[in-house]
């Protein structure tokens, strides 16, 4: 695969807005039939790396540096539109993030897919155009293809979604596909089979692949080769197995201790947050959040290396694990959590359900009901942690909001805080925190007002006190207090609405997904603070989430949930080691794992 | 169909609705018909045979009976005032009125849809400012300003075209597109100021879409991406504000066919107003009403001929 000039050649490349450098000088090159990754958090310039390559950026964003496709005069980078439309699902194919938002609601999926063969030459009859998307989507594996290519996107699940924008993307047998964060909206089982769709072309037709994602699991089950981004540069480059097993750059060690959510060990989060653009410093862009730094790292180390990869460190040939990011800890045995012999539940749930009204079969017909819950039992004992997991549709957000007392059963019935005759979202009530800490915080108010929401004296000194004492404890300085959320990161406004939902001293809190929309460098602090919080307290605690990594951090007892129904609750570990229910193996199973081939070979494989 | 069929029973459900209430309105108002023929001299005798020859004296809900059955017929009975049946004046009245509102809409839709596209096509661009600028101007200048405005400039000073007046299309095709040109433009102009604006911001939000990149990663051009994937998306809030705005457009043109002398509706009605005409008022504002009621059945139609997701509810 290395015979000849490199597919892909970007040299020197930089985005800048008007005001910032979001992108720092990168290059790479990828070969015919590789597949790199690209790895880094938000901010990192990954995304617009890729865009860049296309010609894709926003209107406010400029390139500079050059990127160059073989066999085509152009600097893609300086080309014109024509030119570069010419190229732009012809020899290269896109693949998007969000699968909902990427096609066009008001086309049929075939139209779509065959849009991008007419744009490029041939024009085919309406019929042949339909035979053609037929084809495309049954070689990506859609069961009823000619059915899906009629249909229109809202029709289509996720997955069948994300299987018409790759059929989009291949239409054409590019040379190369780009594919960002292609999988990340998508469940686990979902993902790993549009991983291995792309995996298969690629292996199949030879088609190069540049994959751009913040999961390591996921891009070492990929990818040949790596490439590590921090504040807009490579800071580590390298063949996956290499990078992943040894490697050299403090980020990306930093990166993968954090990134291990296996309990037992302590994964120490990154210090610090991922910087806005405009806030790096001069030098090295990690150093104010690493361990190694010291004042050589005020000047820009070079990315230097040869075949094994390359780093970008003053300090890379420090080994071995890092102080202050990884200890070196003794496993901790997960304290598995017992029921208090004469403890009652604080919140319970026997027979929950819910329906909805589904969709009429005949015109006049009577309106079938859809059960999205059915049945649930569920207690929580103080100190206890429960974890909902399941896909998109099994009903975790329902029983949820049900459990929060926001939506009314159909059936069944919840016993605790926010339900008559139980205390309120006061003291000993209940607290939620919500997926989106962006959404759900009031943008007008300050951090002050915000905590202080839920407390009974809002404007008492008492209550004053109580907000720093509270911003003290999920770890935010005191100035905080008088500023608004958009001025903290994604990490610190989580943090923000933990300390809200703490402080009227629930007795439950609920957390929906309360990671899913964070890094992965501060992920584990988040967690880490869940955590600490509610044990302190002797809170109970019911996270929902699809991270399944997630929920085997956190909690202490698991509920599998599918299409409604529970398939499987237990302690944690012991369903983890010893699933007892097909699904929940299956999801398991799905969930990419890093794997680090010893020795030769890059050919990464999942766990199996 | 069905849906068709579906919002055709609400549409004369509300007709009705709205008729009583157009009804009762003018019902609670003091005074009654009879008086105002007879004036401020009549014998209370003779106000009350006249109640009794027009009806009056009936119980109201009689007298609203009766008058819906006749709409239903398309009678809309007979003026006390003039003695001559309201249904055929106020038919030839909509048909002037109609031929406005669509020459105004039509010339509102050929300056939005340009400059609205345009604007957020440039946004980033001097030239998509300074047409921004215009709209915005444009939306502060009042019809019947625009209007006196247009009749100086071609009428007075360039004497291209008249001033005011009407001649029915039957008549001289010539004359009375002539005629139409002043008024149409002084009734979109403004019209077409204020949509695009929403044009311009529907078509900003539709850019920013991710299909719109998709649509370019597959190799279209920028403008075929907007004209392709763009406009078909814009297309739903704009209808929204459309159908609002030709419900605006039906009252703009009372105002407008005062300024040009044209014998409208709005004439008709202004001219009932002053003559306490009840029953022809009672009459033009049904009329008015249903059109709205129309104008908004159809935009529900095409909400789902534009947007696939709507069909299925």
């Amino acid at each position: 695969m290395n015979a000849g000039p490199p597919l892909l050649e970007v040299t020197d490349l930089t985005v800048d807005s008007q005001a910032t450098r979001l992108v720092r000088g990168v290059g790479f090159t990828v070969g015919r039939g590789e597949r790199v990754g690209i790895i880094g958090e938000s901010g990192s310039g990954k995304s617009l790396t890729a865009l860049a390559a296309l010609g894709l950026l926003d209107d406010g964003l400029r390139a500079g540096g050059s990127v160059r496709l073989a066999g085509e005069e152009l600097d893609l980078v300086s080309a014109s539109d024509r030119a570069l439309s010419a190229i732009r699902g012809k020899r290269v194919g896109m693949v998007f993030q969000e699968p909902m938002s990427a096609l066009n609601p008001v086309y049929r999926l075939g139209t779509q897919i065959t849009e991008g063969i007419r744009l490029h030459g041939t024009r085919p009859t309406r019929r042949a155009g339909h035979e053609a998307a037929a084809e495309l989507l049954e070689r990506l594996k859609l069961p009823d293809p000619h059915r899906a290519a009629r249909a229109y996107p809202h029709q289509l699940s996720g997955g069948q979604r994300q299987r018409g924008v790759l059929a989009i993307a291949l239409a054409n047998d590019p040379d190369l596909l780009i594919c960002d964060e292609p999988t990340t909206a998508l469940d686990v089982t979902v993902q790993k089979e549009i991983t291995d769709l792309i995996v298969g072309d690629s292996e199949q037709r030879g088609t190069a692949v540049l994959f751009i994602s913040h999961d390591l699991a996921l891009v070492s089950s990929v990818c040949h080769r790596v490439l590590v981004m921090y504040g807009g540069r490579i800071v580590e480059s390298g063949p996956v197995h290499r990078v992943l097993s040894a490697p050299r750059h403090p980020y990306t060690r930093a990166l993968l201790a954090t990134s291990d959510l296996t309990p037992g060990t302590r994964p120490r989060a990154i210090p610090g947050i991922v910087p806005a653009p405009g806030d790096l410093q001069a030098g090295c862009g990690f150093s104010n959040r690493c361990a190694l730094a010291d004042d050589k790292c005020a000047e820009l180390p070079p990315l230097l290396g040869g075949a094994e990869g390359a780093v970008a460190c003053w300090h890379h040939e420090v080994p071995g694990a890092l102080p202050g990011v990884r200890q070196p800890s003794a496993p901790q045995a997960q304290a598995s959590w017992e029921r208090p012999a004469d403890g009652e539940p604080v919140l319970s749930a026997r027979g929950l359900t819910r329906r909805y009204p589904g969709r009429r079969v005949r015109r006049l017909g009577r309106r079938p009901t859809v059960s999205v819950l059915d049945s649930i039992d569920l207690d929580l004992y103080a100190g206890q942690r429960v974890g909902v997991v399941g896909e998109s549709g099994a009903g975790k957000s329902t029983l949820l909001r049900l459990l929060a007392g926001l939506d009314r059963p159909s059936g069944g019935r919840v016993l605790g805080p926010g339900r008559p005759g139980g205390p309120g979202r006061g003291a000993g009530g209940l607290q939620m925190v919500f997926q989106d800490p962006m959404g759900s915080l009031d943008p007008r108010q300050r951090v002050r007002d915000i905590v202080a929401e839920p407390l009974p004296h809002r404007g008492s000194p008492a209550a004053r006190e109580r907000v720093l004492e509270l911003l003290a404890a999920v770890g935010l300085p005191e100035e905080a207090a008088g500023r608004y959320p958009h001025q903290f990161s994604g990490g610190q406004r989580q943090r923000i609405a933990i300390a809200r939902a703490l402080a009227p001293e629930p007795a439950v809190l609920l957390a929906d997904e309360p990671v899913s929309a964070l890094d992965v460098s501060v992920r584990a602090q988040v967690l880490d603070l869940l955590r600490t919080a509610t044990a302190e307290r002797d809170t109970a605690l019911c996270v929902i989430s699809h991270d399944l990594g997630v929920i085997r951090y956190l909690c202490d007892t698991v509920l599998v949930l599918r299409d409604g129904k529970a398939v499987e609750t237990g302690p944690v570990e012991s369903v983890w080691r010893a699933p007892k229910h097909p699904y929940t193996e299956q999801l398991l199973a799905a969930v990419p794992q890093l794997v680090i081939p010893d020795g030769e070979g890059s050919e990464a494989r999942r766990a199996p | 169909m069905y849906l068709i069929v579906r919002k055709t029973l609400t549409l004369l459900v509300g007709a009705f609705a709205a008729s009583f209430v157009v009804f009762c309105c003018l019902a609670v108002l003091p005074g009654n018909a009879a008086e105002v023929a007879l004036g401020t001299n009549a014998t209370p005798d003779a106000v009350a045979r006249l109640s009794e020859e027009f009806g009056t004296d009936r119980p109201l809900l009689t007298q609203y009976a009766d008058w819906a059955l006749g709409l239903l017929h398309g009678d809309f009975g007979t003026s006390y005032v003039t003695h001559e049946p309201i249904g055929p004046r106020v038919a030839d009245r909509f048909g002037v009125t109609l031929w406005l509102v669509a020459g105004g809409m039509l010339v509102a839709l050929l300056i939005a849809l340009p400059a609205g596209v345009l604007s957020a096509a440039w946004h980033r661009k001097p030239r998509g400012t300074l047409l921004s600028a215009l709209s915005q101007a444009g939306i502060a200048v009042p019809a019947f300003l625009a209007g006196l405005l247009l009749v100086y400039v071609f009428a007075v000073r360039a004497g291209a075209l008249p001033a005011g007046g009407y001649v029915p299309l039957a008549e001289d095709p010539g004359e009375w597109a002539r005629h139409l040109v002043l008024p149409c433009l002084s009734l979109g102009l403004v019209q077409g100021a204020a949509l695009s604006r929403y044009v311009r911001s529907a078509v900003l939000s539709v850019q920013r879409q991710d299909y719109m990149r998709t649509a370019r990663a597959k190799g279209a051009r920028r403008w075929a991406a907007l004209c392709r994937h763009g406009l078909p998306n814009a297309a739903v809030p704009v209808l929204t504000v459309l159908g609002l705005q030709l419900s605006a457009l039906l009252v703009g043109a009372i105002v407008v066919e005062r300024v040009f002398v044209i014998p409208g509706l709005g004439d008709l009605l202004l001219r009932a107003v002053a003559d306490r005409d009840l029953l022809l008022i009672q009459g033009v504002v049904t009329v008015l009403v249903v059109a709205v009621l129309v104008v908004n059945l159809l935009t529900d139609v095409l909400y789902r001929v534009v947007d696939p997701r709507l069909r299925s509810r």
